[in-house]
């Protein structure tokens, strides 16, 4: 394996920066699987590599500031398989979605339209001009109304019995466990590695399974994170954020809002399967879509027992608050 | 001692190859190998340039060119204003190692006096600019490519949840032009969904209703509601001032009629069903592949019923956002279309697959003996072939 990628930077000297650290050592942010192994459970640089075997480099993807498209990761399955779930019991259930941007906009409609009862909504922007062409929740009259009374407006006339509870707040370590404590499942549609974490650890500790979403330029991932379910959490995954030098530019790298829409959508519905217990969610399972090939691809993830969260010698027992290094 | 200007034009005049506006017009007409390099500032760049032609400022060329155009051995042609900076242009181009590079003698000003074409695309305002800008942004976009985006005109038939979140991303991406057909009211279970509509909608038809929403998403998009149910001669009437349709009926009558008036007037269409839990997309080439009845000669009779609360009717939006994630593409003429393959999707175990599909020989429309060879007044092609 550590042939293989000394090959792949020899020959293409640019992802030297990008997948290796100043000591040579490939980056914590970056994955790499072997046909759908992630290596580091196997022998990671050791593992041996036969004719045939497809390999992929897999980094974090936060929406606004990664400079390389990613791909991802399955684990143990999840289906209680509860029968004859009704739409009654979506009635009583509790949604949060942090962003009523990108991903959080497909995300709350299809919610509200399957019948949730309650949706939670943060995000502290105004509706900017540039945001339109993805954020469906917001209409040209809406720029530069706060964005999450255009959501409730939209969200309203689709469904009046939704209840829509509003949060024009930057979610914090001061406040994300308190605001997500009463809901049942959370989405994130946020755009920034600090966030990310953050409700990663604040899901873990509340334990709430989240519905991760990420899209960039022509590309989507999409997983489930349920660690009290045995399922793998972010940092199992991705064990800290990028330090802020390895990201290039912290100006977004555009996207195509029908990909938003596409990853939002499958967010919504892995709450709805995770609240009715129908279907197998995407715990364990990374979804990753390229909408310029047209393909979607799946990886195993797994609980790593040295997580730093949800491991057994777990060192973060409390939230952290990172430099938010990137306003997307 | 420096060389002058003059001296510096007369040496690399000497070491270029030059065509004149004639020859260039001949080899875009012969074949579309010959890339067209146009190396003037962006300001004159957005007043016209030659369909086709990639731009690339002559300020970045060495920097970005290797990117643009990897294959040293393509040929191209460089053009600037009136032929002086492509010459330059052009003898960097050789330094770096292209082996098949020519200056279009005299610029675009030639190009014009010889009486050939430009576009005059990219007049976009400022604010169209920033609306778009995270679009534009990307390199497979540019100005260049939401002004292909702009030119496109979809028709939508069906104005319910296979489209709804389509239809909303094809208006707030700026496709120029969106017909939607859908004879039907929005009724109250129609909602489930159908983010397009709202409560205040009910009752309303659904495609002027869903036109409503277009221009409230995006004023640049021209909507045309038809509340009509769609048939025989009527058919080709609308499709006509289309590029392409997407088809989001959810009903085989309409869809296998469209599938025969896109074949009988080549016009790409392509194709969003589900059924229950799963999803299917289809995309119809005419001429380069199979049309719907070569893979579906018959309609499946399937079980629309609805399966609990993780079904299609909520979740059947997911087809057509592929679908208008492909029409993106088809417009940008980037990336790989779903050509030869059906997108399957299950949305309960959330996998999506590809599989293969092929043209049939006995196809009533497209095969070797047609059957079905025009549209009739008032009914579908599909009871005309019967």
């Amino acid at each position: 394996m550590g042939e293989v990628i000394q090959g792949v930077i020899s020959a293409h000297p640019q992802l030297m920066e990008r997948l290796c650290n100043e000591n040579g050592e490939v980056r914590r942010f970056i994955n790499i699987f072997l046909n759908d192994e992630d290596i580091r459970f196997m022998k990671n640089l050791e593992t041996p590599v036969n004719d045939g075997d497809s390999l992929f480099i897999i980094p974090a993807i936060a929406g606004g500031s990664v400079s390389t498209p990613g791909e991802i990761i399955r684990a143990r399955r999840f289906s209680p398989r509860w029968a004859g779930v009704k739409d009654e019991k979506l009635k009583e259930a509790r949604v949060f979605i942090l962003g009523a941007g990108g991903l959080g906009s497909p995300a709350a409609f299809y919610l509200a339209s399957a019948g949730i009862g309650t949706l939670g909504i943060a995000d502290s922007d105004v509706v900017d001009l540039s945001n339109l062409h993805r954020q469906l929740l917001h209409f040209t009259k809406d720029v530069g109304r706060e964005k999450v009374r255009s959501a409730r407006g939209k969200l309203k006339a689709l469904n009046p019995n939704v209840k829509v509870r509003t949060y024009r707040t930057r979610v914090t370590s001061e406040n994300v466990r308190e605001i997500i404590r009463p809901y049942d499942v959370i989405i994130d549609g946020s755009d920034n590695f600090p966030t990310k974490f953050l409700i990663n650890d604040a899901c873990y500790f509340e334990k709430k399974p989240l519905v991760l979403g990420g899209i960039l330029k022509f590309y989507g991932q999409a997983t489930v994170f349920h660690p009290w379910y045995n399922g793998p959490c972010y940092r199992c995954i991705f064990p800290n954020p990028p330090p802020p030098g390895a990201v290039p530019s912290c100006q977004e790298a555009g996207v195509i809002g029908a990909i938003a829409g596409i990853i939002g959508m499958v967010q919504a519905f892995e709450a709805v399967k995770l609240l009715s217990g129908q279907g197998d969610p995407l715990i364990g399972r990374f979804l990753v879509f390229d909408a310029l090939d047209m393909t979607f691809n799946e990886f195993n993830i797994a609980r790593d027992e040295n997580c730093p969260l949800c491991g057994e010698d777990a060192s973060i027992t409390q939230l952290v608050d990172y430099e938010q290094v990137c306003q997307a | 001692m420096g060389k002058s200007f003059k001296e510096m034009l007369s040496e690399i005049k000497g070491k270029i190859k030059e065509v004149s506006p004639e020859e260039l017009k001949q080899r875009l007409i012969n074949g579309k190998e010959t890339i067209l390099l146009d190396v003037r500032e962006k300001d004159e760049v957005r007043k016209d340039y030659i369909c086709g032609a990639e731009l690339l400022p002559r300020g970045f060329l060495e920097m970005c060119v290797e990117e643009l155009i990897p294959d040293k051995e393509k040929p191209i042609v460089v053009y600037c204003a009136v032929g002086v900076r492509s010459g330059f242009a052009a003898k960097t181009l050789m330094d770096m190692g292209y082996k098949d590079v020519a200056s279009m003698r005299g610029g675009i000003e030639e190009w014009k006096r010889s009486g050939f074409e430009v576009l005059r695309d990219l007049d976009f305002t400022r604010e169209q600019l920033d609306r778009y800008s995270r679009q534009i942004i990307l390199p497979e976009v540019g100005e260049q490519g939401q002004a292909k985006i702009r030119r496109g005109r979809v028709l939508v038939v069906g104005g319910a949840h296979l489209s709804s979140a389509a239809i909303m991303y094809l208006a707030a991406g700026g496709v120029g032009t969106l017909g939607i057909v859908d004879s039907h009211p929005v009724t109250h279970g129609d909602l489930r969904g159908q983010i397009l509509h709202t409560v205040s909608s009910l009752g309303g038809n659904r495609a002027e209703s869903a036109a409503k929403v277009v221009e409230r998403i995006n004023p640049d998009v021209s909507a045309k509601a038809y509340p009509i149910k769609l048939g025989g001669e009527k058919t080709a009437e609308i499709l006509k001032d289309y590029d392409l349709v997407l088809e989001c009926s959810g009903d085989f009558h309409t869809r296998y009629l469209l599938n025969d008036a896109c074949v009988l007037m080549e016009k790409p269409i392509f194709i969003a069903e589900m059924a229950q839990d799963w999803g299917r997309a289809m995309n119809v080439y005419p001429g380069e592949g199979p049309c719907y009845r070569c893979v579906f000669p018959e309609h499946e009779v399937c079980d629309t019923s609805t399966g609990g609360p993780a079904d299609s009717t909520v979740f059947g939006g997911m087809m057509g956002l592929i679908q208008a994630a492909e029409i993106f593409k088809f417009f940008l003429e980037k990336g790989n279309l779903l050509k030869g393959e059906v997108l399957l999707w299950d949305g309960l175990r959330m996998r999506f697959q590809r599989k293969p599909i092929e043209r049939d020989r006995r196809c009533p429309v497209c095969g070797e003996h047609r059957t079905i060879t025009r549209l009739v007044q008032n009914e579908g092609s599909y009871e005309a072939a019967v």
